[in-house]
């Protein structure tokens, strides 16, 4: 298996009033190409951080990122668009569902910044929800639908464009019992099916159990240091 | 690729910023397309008044009225000091006063009309026309008595006799044969006073007994631009000859200046007034981008998070505000219209709908909101995904 994933020392920290803040302690990881992994720790610790930095959402105070060889903070912003575009899918704890758009129209918007035809981004859309068993609410808002199926219409955006790297920022956060399991065995599936990298933020070691690998991040901040 | 639907929600869903946005785009281009086309209609009105002036440029000499008879113009010193000395222009002199007028003898009625009395070259100078007969020439004089008489004064005479032998007019009740009728005038040819059409024409002449004297004195011209140096002679005869004589010199030339002016004026307020309502429209529109832009923050970096690029999201807020301002543009620019034919009947001018006044604050406006969402969208450069998908929360 290639390394997909290297960060090398990558860190994190936040001036804020002659402070600095620690938002990701200085850590070093490799995710190679098909994995499942699970990243954990306690609140706060900088798993969303450092999953952000992964997706290239975010920036690093220091350290490299390799994404397949390549070295992402070199990337322009706009760059850095096109491969979140290309490369990632995002899952997150909250849906983030455009709230004016159909659900359908949602999951076909990654296919369209891909400059795909607008009819044959909604045809794949389509499929994938149908896939997913939201086929009877393509065409309903997001506030229409309950918190696991908005999950669903989640997941479907994620994957529709066909990712290398799927990313899910506590996809079980705000879902009950039966459908974080549900959710995690979809994950779980999709990870064997089409060999997707898949990296899960939780803090709930049983969700955790469904990846590969579990990476815990510890706690190894201090208190924010005073810049003199 | 954007799709017309996706666009029309994302409108939809901001609600308050379209109406703001589609008030102030009507309001400025209604007032756009009212400046043009009000321009163009006043500046028509004034370049043809203008012609028209320059076509029969006049100085106008008055001679101030006075209880004394000595400080007044006779004929003959009209003649003397100011009719031979402007040898190659038409001059007349006129005097204006007013009579009682009998249509018949049998009548009881008695009008007073405008009575004119001058003389032959009256007719040149303002290039009237007489139905019948002729006006006055010399061989009139001394003691032919004829009148010529305005158009609306034959038709009056017409009605009050139908039928009858309407050859002779009493002037306080002395007969005079009527010589000719005019042609209907264009009144706005002797700049606001309509007394031709309805005034009673007698022959002004030079006898010692009657001495009449001169009320006004008309040089035409022939060139606008000959009009000061007209003036200056007549100042320099009346001082010189006429010393006496309290007068005031009226420069058509000087007027149809004025006008020119006052054109150049106008141009520069409606340019200003347009600028300001453009200026207006405009910083609204950046105003409620910039409220898009803070209200729909998470949606910003929801897209840029799926891998929108910060070029297509502001492709996609610019093709919103371009769609709001294509249609307010349209309703603005009809709205103007009919505000400006309004305004324009009102002032009895002729209203011409002019496309170019419609396409120009059609042009204009649809430019000024994608100029005014260009400072607000360089702001989605600067996003940063997650922080946008954080704050909205």
């Amino acid at each position: 298996m290639s390394e997909t994933i290297q960060l090398r020392k990558i860190k994190k920290t936040l001036l804020k009033n002659h402070q600095t803040f620690t938002l990701l302690p200085e850590c070093s990881l490799t995710i190679h190409e098909g994995e499942m992994v699970a990243i954990t720790g306690q609140s706060g610790i900088g798993k969303s951080t450092l999953l952000n930095i992964i997706g290239c959402l975010d920036n690093t105070t220091s350290g490299s990122y390799f994404l397949n060889g390549q070295d992402i903070t070199q990337l322009t912003t706009t760059n850095k668009a096109k491969l979140r575009n290309k490369q990632f899918g995002f899952i997150f704890q909250h849906y983030l569902l455009i709230q004016h758009l159909s659900v359908l129209e949602n999951v076909a918007l990654s296919l369209q910044y891909r400059n795909q035809s607008y009819r044959s981004s909604l045809n794949e859309a389509e499929k994938t929800l149908s896939d997913l068993g939201l086929s009877q609410h393509l065409h309903h808002r997001p506030n229409e639908l309950s918190g696991g199926q908005q999950q669903r219409a989640s997941l479907a955006r994620a994957i529709v464009t066909g990712p290398k790297i799927l990313l899910a920022d506590e996809p079980t956060g705000a879902l009950d019992n039966a459908n974080s399991h549900r959710m995690m065995s979809t994950l779980a599936q999709i990870n064997r099916d089409s060999n997707t990298t898949t990296i899960v933020v939780t803090h709930d070691l049983e969700m955790a159990k469904y990846c590969h690998r579990i990476i815990p991040i510890e706690s190894t901040f201090s208190k924010p240091s005073v810049v003199t | 690729m954007m799709s017309i639907s996706a666009l029309l929600k994302g409108i939809w869903g901001q609600k308050t910023r379209t109406t703001l946005t589609s008030i102030s785009t009507i309001c400025a281009a209604a007032v756009l397309t009212c400046l043009v086309t009000f321009y163009h209609a006043s500046t028509s009105w004034m370049a043809e008044e203008i012609e028209k002036i320059n076509r029969t440029t006049k100085v106008h000499l008055h001679i101030m009225p006075s209880e004394n008879d000595d400080d007044r113009m006779s004929y003959s010193e009209y003649e003397t000091f100011i009719q031979n000395q402007f040898k190659p222009y038409a001059t007349t002199a006129i005097k204006i006063n007013f009579s009682s007028l009998q249509f018949n003898l049998h009548s009881s009625q008695n009008d007073y009309y405008e009575h004119v009395t001058t003389n032959w070259e009256f007719a040149k100078t303002f290039g009237i026309k007489v139905d019948e007969g002729r006006f006055f020439n010399k061989l009139d004089h001394p003691h032919n008595h004829f009148v010529v008489i305005g158009h609306q004064v034959a038709e009056k005479m017409q009605a009050e006799n139908p039928g009858g032998k309407n050859d002779h007019l009493f002037i306080n009740n002395k007969q005079y044969p009527i010589l000719g009728v005019i042609q209907k005038q264009d009144s706005s040819l002797f700049y606001g006073r309509d007394y031709v059409n309805n005034s009673i024409f007698t022959f002004l002449n030079n006898t010692e007994d009657t001495r009449p004297t001169v009320d006004q004195v008309i040089i035409q011209v022939n060139d606008a631009s000959d009009c000061d140096r007209v003036v200056k002679q007549l100042e320099s005869l009346m001082k010189k000859n006429l010393p006496h004589i309290n007068y005031q010199i009226d420069n058509m030339g000087e007027t149809a200046a004025n006008l020119q002016s006052s054109m150049g004026k106008i141009r520069l307020v409606f340019c200003i007034l347009g600028i300001i309502s453009a200026l207006v429209a405009g910083v609204n529109i950046c105003n409620s981008m910039y409220a898009v832009i803070t209200e729909r923050m998470g949606e910003i970096g929801i897209r840029l998070a799926i891998g929108a690029t910060s070029t297509q999201i502001k492709q996609l807020l610019t093709a919103e505000t371009s769609i709001i301002c294509f249609f307010s543009a349209l309703i603005g620019i009809a709205i103007g219209e009919v505000i400006n034919s309004q305004l324009i009947e009102q002032l009895e001018w002729d209203y011409e709908w002019i496309p170019a006044a419609g396409l120009l604050s059609f042009i204009a406006i649809n430019l000024i909101s994608l100029l005014s969402c260009y400072i607000p969208l360089r702001k989605i450069d600067k996003i940063n995904p997650i922080n946008a998908i954080q704050g909205s929360k």
